[in-house]
């Protein structure tokens, strides 16, 4: 990868960095800062598999909440520093991940991609049930005291970052070439002596792994945890789409999918005249782009600049 | 590909290009000068909770417009314009805290309305507390959102597990009038949700504590929102209990009651928690919805001065008659107001503790006065409706409540 | 525990709620039988249907039964419009493009109906809302009565459809193979859209008879759509039939789900999405093709 293709997106890095340093006052932006990096988090790591290997999966919200809650409970329960949660909730999603992996793999096209919606839903269901251990349908209550907002920004930064590295790792590696190739025709490559289930397998792990430590972030950030929440489609497939609004399988579809989708939907929220359209804007955005560009905003700026 | 190192310079370019859209950071400013009361909140106005968030809208509306109305808020001796700013959160957690705190941040609001449902006030609380900036919340009622020490946030709806206190004091009271079995056996079905549990626990608390009087025959759980519940009611068929106690909210109550009374299913007495007179679910089940006994907060057929006035005033704007949800906001926010005034500034501590001492006179629900414990939880109780046929409602519980009538205990045509 | 008159009581709800369930299936059915596209639009489709029939029932003082029908109609027409203008362009695409498309679609229906009719839930009452016929000790309610018969007449007319009418074959013979059907001078394009259309019309349908049962809001539809995928999949994803048979399996496990000692009633929508993975990941072909695998070896 050569040096100069690094300079923008590091200097674009840089200036994220620095923004709570000059603006310590802005609290509502350094929040919305941190937010947008855990959704870049989510969307990158999902498109790892729904977009290099063409495994479009509707259950991530099942690794997002198994981490979640384990964050939860060990520092709620336990009284483990936050922090030291994360690498655990992290190997929880994996975990989860490789239950799910396994035999859903197997399946094909939509047949994966509905059973990945099942997964998440009886997860949440599970969730809502285990009182015991989740606290059910009350949610787990945690301590108020939390690190500072910049804390929490440069800390979804560092892993927002250490995300978008290892995605662009991938492209290049054995693992990301063997992925591409799974998803143009999986006959073929298999043919050709490519371990299919390894290959989806160790992807899926991955990126649940990064999936984990952002939820764990997330639920330090919120100081409360419900089922609903961290286990709901609507995470889910958000993830999704933020990986097709950027344009899926690609390095900074995501990510800009991931600037799109969050801080976009805030401010239509935050507009009082909007709020009673915002579905529709939301729902018509996806058509817009499923019909007319299906690249997502990458493929729309690769032609413009195609030009 | 040429086009690649252009892709990776553009893209940043076009991340930068949209924080740059974003509205320009406020300038910082000195302490605002009093000549305009901001006051924020974030509601459910779509999703599975927007009727009632509607509801909140509303009632959060009609009082700061009144005041406004009125020359405005007393603070400190002037008279101040409310300038209110309400939120629509979705009915996600998620988006309710982070609007939230948009307005503590951003629009810099002296004081918040809690949102509505208690999943959605307990992912906004931690917010006041960090900002210091008091919220008085009309729409969280799980015993759990007052124990997680906050400062600055006040609730005014009495919370659940009183619900099933002053149930079991009812029944206790009709029990030892002998007009039910003792020990009563209780069929008890509660929504899987805060509120349900909260119910729940205090149901077997009760028969725990006084076996002699109750005995809980089944303790089942249902999904909020389902869709049907035939197999939960033949559990309650083969239980045979004498009383059938349910907590649920306003669609389950429809869907579960029809398919009760579509059953055959009978008992001497059957509550759906805090609801019964509710207008849709009365013409939804028409008569099967006749002497239906509900604990509420508030209902219109209160007949002393301020409730008949709030249903009147209500009726007239909205063409509706009002439920709770519009009284207890209305009270909600009018608590807010009365805080500030008494604490003569729009400075967030002095308002908390302005608060934290009040004792708010003429409020709508039982009792008419609301102060808050050291917690922030309300002091104040519920009151027990029955529905009469023709579509009537009595207050029957306390008997101290203007114009109380005793219940029909047990239910007509069902020993 | 149970007399014999409860457990009666449960046999006959499971078969009563399969045939809704059934009935709110046989439109996904025929749209991913068709086109092989999961129709995630089906939510928001049966939720207009049923404020229309509430517009009607208002307005006109229509049955909810007849409205039904006048909604189906209506939605026959809108199903064809969607197809023609945006579904058609994606059924050759990887299938999260269709998937994605009809959840946008699913949202703005959504947003549409709580502009027009705004978010508090809404319910129909008829004359015979109470209405119930008595078995002994087991009563059955007329509303539950109806969906059950109607889905019934469904089934035996669209299987009929399929076998009978040149259409229906048509249908069948795109359902198998688009590109060898066109080879036979088949018009795929068309057949493609009128299935869509009378997809669309089966859910519109469904989603009317529902308000006989529930009360509903914009937000209706959610859960029965993810029940319908879990039916459509224990069923076998091709046939009408199956599609019967799933409903009767998931309709079964949940009624009988409370004789499990220790059961949570908020635990039984677990039982939709557990079968709906166990049923892919062990069974592909559905019930039906155990049956049909039984039947072949006799």
């Amino acid at each position: 990868m050569r040096p100069r293709v690094l300079l923008a997106p590091l200097a674009l890095v840089l200036l994220l960095a620095l923004f709570p340093a000059v603006f310590p006052g802005e609290l509502n932006y350094i929040g919305l800062g941190f937010l947008t990096f855990i959704f870049v988090t989510l969307a990158v790591s999902w498109n790892m598999v729904g977009g290099y290997a063409g495994q479009v999966s509707f259950g991530y919200a099942a690794f997002f909440g198994t981490a979640a809650y384990t964050t939860a409970i060990l520092w709620s329960r336990y009284q483990w520093e936050p922090v030291l949660t994360l690498p655990l909730a992290g190997l929880a999603a994996v975990v989860v991940a490789l239950l799910v992996g396994l035999p859903c793999f197997r399946l094909l096209g939509p047949y994966f991609s509905i059973a990945t919606i099942g997964v998440g839903e009886a997860f949440r269901v599970l969730a809502l049930n285990l009182d015991q251990l989740t606290g059910g349908a009350s949610g787990l209550n945690l301590p108020l005291s939390v690190p500072s907002k910049s804390w929490f920004y440069w800390s979804g930064l560092v892993l927002a970052v250490t995300v978008v590295s290892v995605s662009g790792w991938m492209r290049a590696s054995r693992l990301g070439l063997g992925l591409f190739a799974l998803r143009m025709d999986q006959d073929a490559a298999e043919s050709l002596g490519l371990n299919s289930t390894a290959f989806k397998n160790v992807a899926h792990c991955l990126s649940a792994f990064f999936v984990g430590v952002a939820a764990g972030l997330y639920v330090v950030y919120f100081s409360y945890v419900h089922p609903n929440q961290v286990f709901g489609f609507d995470l889910s497939i958000g993830m999704v789409l933020m990986g097709v609004i950027g344009g899926v399988g690609t390095l900074w579809g995501p990510v800009l999918g991931a600037a799109i989708y969050y801080p976009i939907r805030q401010l239509i929220l935050s507009q009082s005249n909007l709020v009673a359209f915002n579905l529709l804007v939301y729902g018509g955005l996806l058509i817009a782009i499923i019909l007319f560009e299906p690249g997502g905003l990458l493929g729309l700026v690769r032609r413009v600049t195609r030009r | 590909m040429v086009s690649v190192n252009r892709q990776v310079r553009v893209l940043p370019a076009l991340l930068l290009l949209l924080a740059g859209c974003a509205p320009a950071p406020a300038q910082p400013q000195a302490a605002p000068a009093p000549t305009e009361l901001k006051i924020g909140a974030v509601l459910p106005l779509t999703g599975p909770f927007s009727a009632s968030g509607g509801y909140f809208q509303q009632a959060y509306q009609l009082a700061t417009d009144e005041v406004n109305g009125a020359g405005g808020l007393d603070v400190g001796g002037k008279k101040v314009q409310i300038s209110l700013k309400i939120l629509d959160d979705g009915s996600d957690a998620t988006k309710s805290r982070s609007l939230v705190e948009q307005l503590a941040t951003q629009e810099k609001v002296n004081a918040l309305l809690g949102g509505y449902d208690t999943v959605l006030v307990q992912a906004q609380q931690g917010v006041p507390d960090q900002y210091k900036i008091p919220m008085v919340e009309g729409g969280g009622a799980a015993s759990a959102i007052f124990t997680r020490g906050n400062k600055y946030l006040f609730g005014t709806l009495a919370t659940i597990d009183d619900l099933g206190n002053i149930t079991m004091d009812f029944l206790k009271y009709w029990i030892d009038q002998g007009k039910l079995p003792k020990p009563l056996r209780i069929a008890l079905a509660w929504e899987n949700t805060d509120h349900g549990k909260d119910y729940q626990a205090a149901v077997n608390k009760a028969a725990k504590d006084d076996p002699g009087h109750f005995q809980v025959v089944l303790d089942q759980s249902f999904d909020l929102n389902g869709s049907d519940f035939t197999p939960l009611l033949t559990q309650i068929k083969a239980a045979n209990a004498d009383a059938f106690l349910s907590d649920a909210h306003l669609p389950d109550f429809i869907t579960m009651h029809r398919q009760y009374t579509q059953l055959g299913l009978k008992h001497k007495f059957v509550t759906y928690g805090a609801r019964g007179p509710d207008q849709k679910g009365r013409e939804a089940l028409s008569s099967a919805a006749d002497y239906l006994v509900a604990g509420l907060w508030w209902t219109p057929a209160l007949t002393d001065q301020g409730s008949r006035k709030f249903t009147e005033t209500w009726k007239t704007k909205f063409n509706v008659t009002p439920d709770w949800f519009q009284a207890l906001a209305y009270d909600t926010a009018r608590v807010l107001y009365a805080g500030i005034t008494k604490a003569g500034s729009t400075d967030g501590d002095k308002i908390r503790d302005a608060l934290a001492g009040l004792q708010f006179e003429g409020a709508l629900v039982p009792g008419n006065k609301i102060s808050f414990d050291q917690t922030g939880k309300p002091k104040t109780s519920y009151l027990m409706t029955q529905n009469l046929p023709n579509n009537e409602v009595a207050v029957v519980w306390p008997s101290s409540i203007e114009g109380a009538k005793p219940a029909m205990v047990p239910m007509p045509g069902t020993t | 525990m149970y007399e014999p008159s409860a457990i009666a009581g449960l046999v006959i709800t499971a078969v009563l709620t399969a045939g809704l369930y059934a009935l709110m299936s046989f439109g996904l059915a025929l749209v991913y039988g068709v086109m092989k596209i999961i129709n995630l639009a089906h939510a928001g489709t049966m939720m207009l249907s049923a404020f229309v029939v509430l517009s009607l029932n208002r307005a006109l003082h229509l049955d909810p039964i007849l409205g039904a029908v006048i909604s189906a109609a209506l939605f026959f027409g809108l199903g064809m419009l969607l197809y023609r203008v945006a579904v058609r362009r994606v059924v050759n695409a990887p299938p999260i493009a269709s998937l994605l498309l009809l959840f946008g679609v699913w949202l703005c229906a959504q947003n549409a109906a709580y502009l027009i009719w705004g978010s508090e839930d809404q319910s129909i009452v008829t004359v015979y809302t109470y209405s119930t016929i008595d078995l002994g000790d087991v009563k059955i309610a007329v509303t539950r009565l109806i969906p059950f018969g109607v889905s019934l007449l469904a089934l035996a007319g669209l299987s009929w459809f399929l076998r009978a009418t040149d259409l229906g074959k048509a249908i069948r013979a795109v359902s198998q193979n688009a590109m060898a059907a066109r080879l036979v001078g088949i018009r795929s394009e068309r057949v493609a859209t009128i299935a869509f259309g009378l997809g669309s019309a089966l859910s519109a349908f469904a989603g009317g008879l529902l308000t006989l049962l529930f009360s509903f809001n914009p937000d209706f539809g959610g859960t029965f759509q993810l029940k319908s995928f879990s039916i459509i999949v224990l069923g076998g994803l091709e046939s009408f039939t199956g599609v019967a048979l799933g409903a009767v399996v998931l309709a079964t496990a949940e009624s009988f789900s409370i004789l499990i000692p220790g059961w949570r009633g908020s635990l039984i929508n677990l039982l939709a999405f557990s079968l709906l993975v166990a049923a892919l990941v062990l069974l592909p072909g559905g019930i039906a093709s155990l049956l049909e695998r039984r039947g072949k070896s006799e």
